[in-house]
């Protein structure tokens, strides 16, 4: 399956996913994405930077859990949605935007298991 | 009290390119999903700027501004045939909003109808203004902002805040510490999230709360680290992962009505 076909399975796996994403936090770019309409590369790019930039809090706040293979995670709401940002140790990251009122939680164990996967896939 | 201001989108006068057409697009979406608040239009045009663009808006009466917009803020605001005084460059966002406001206001105040155009805009001096969101401007001009049903949201999140926090901050965008409480097992994280809040007013103080946001970070499988960010400060907390959402909830519930991508 494609990674894009991957993020679309991720995307309506979520209700009220609205963008799925894949990029990598080193280069700071989004590689590939899922969305319900198109998002301008800027913005996607905006995304990943801000997601890198919160991923990175997650270390500082978390040392214990920066484990070989752990995976940083961040959940970010702002006025009308929320934001699902997971990232593995090597970069990749995946980012998930979805409408408010979305269980986070789940939200959260789906990008776990979806971005474990790929990175299942790249190795 | 939300002003009203009927918009329509005209094409760019000159330059005009795929991207313009695709923010021109965007912009009559987000026109059809508010029709009858153009101010709110105007402010979400700002937040979801983030090339260098001049907005012109034009009254019915003829009164035209035009509104330099990059990266998000809104740089500067020109009233369109009037020479823009010198040596009133803001200091901070809080008065370069109240700055903007004040030129906005005596226009739009009346505007029954208006159009607004987009063109690409470039200026060096635009690198060194402060400038200052969407969400302060709104607030400042007391739009979106003033609406007593979200009063309750407030309790809410402030109840969810005293009853459950392992640990709580609330720190301003000077960094000043207002208050600190903690339970020893959380008081480590607290003293991390301090140390961050401090690094941003350090790094950027102009900017120090400027976007509004809620940051869950699970710091352990049962807690999270939450960072609420205001336009006038952060406040700092720890709570268990299975508040999050009422959190997240309570925190959108009390932002404006209109939101502010």
């Amino acid at each position: 399956m494609s990674l894009t076909a991957q993020l679309d399975t991720i995307r309506s796996a979520m209700p009220g996913c609205v963008l799925a994403a894949y990029g990598d936090s080193n280069a700071k770019l989004v590689l590939r994405s899922s969305a319900d309409r198109p998002w301008p590369q800027e913005r996607l790019d905006d995304l990943c930077k801000t997601a890198s930039r919160t991923l990175d809090l997650f270390d500082r706040l978390s040392p214990k859990r920066r484990q070989p293979g752990h995976l940083r995670e961040a959940v970010v709401a702002r006025g009308n949605d929320v934001r699902i940002y997971v990232g593995a140790p090597a970069g990749d990251l995946l980012c998930c935007v979805c409408r408010a009122g979305a269980d986070t939680q789940q939200a959260a164990q789906t990008v776990r298991a979806a971005l474990a996967k790929l990175m299942g896939q790249d190795q | 009290m939300s002003k009203i201001l009927r918009l329509r989108i005209t094409r760019p006068h000159m330059q005009t390119s795929r991207l313009m057409a695709r923010l021109q697009a965007f912009a009559a979406r987000t026109e059809e999903k508010c029709p009858a608040d153009g101010l709110t239009a105007v402010l979400r045009r700002i937040d979801t700027t983030i090339l260098p663009r001049a907005l012109t808006i034009t009254t019915e009466a003829g009164d035209s501004l035009r509104l330099l917009v990059s990266n998000r803020r809104l740089m500067r605001v020109e009233h369109v045939g009037q020479p823009m005084s010198v040596g009133d460059a803001p200091a901070d966002p809080g008065e370069a909003a109240e700055q903007f406001a004040a030129r906005l206001e005596p226009v739009l105040r009346d505007a029954k109808l208006a159009s607004i155009g987009t063109t690409r805009y470039h200026s060096d001096a635009m690198f060194w203004d402060v400038g200052c969101g969407a969400g302060r401007l709104a607030s400042t001009m007391g739009v979106l902002t003033q609406e007593p049903s979200k009063q309750p949201a407030n309790g809410d999140l402030e109840r969810l805040l005293s009853e459950h926090a392992m640990a709580r901050a609330e720190v301003t965008t000077t960094g000043q510490v207002l208050s600190r409480v903690a339970n020893p097992e959380a008081e480590a994280v607290l003293t991390d999230l301090l140390s961050w809040a401090n690094d941003q007013v350090a790094a950027a103080p102009a900017l120090a709360g400027a976007r509004e946001e809620c940051i869950c970070l699970p710091i352990s499988d049962a807690h999270d680290a939450v960072i609420l960010q205001r336009h006038d400060g952060y406040t700092l907390a720890v709570l268990s992962t299975t508040l999050r959402d009422r959190i997240i909830g309570a925190w959108q519930a009390r932002l404006p009505g209109a939101r502010l991508h």
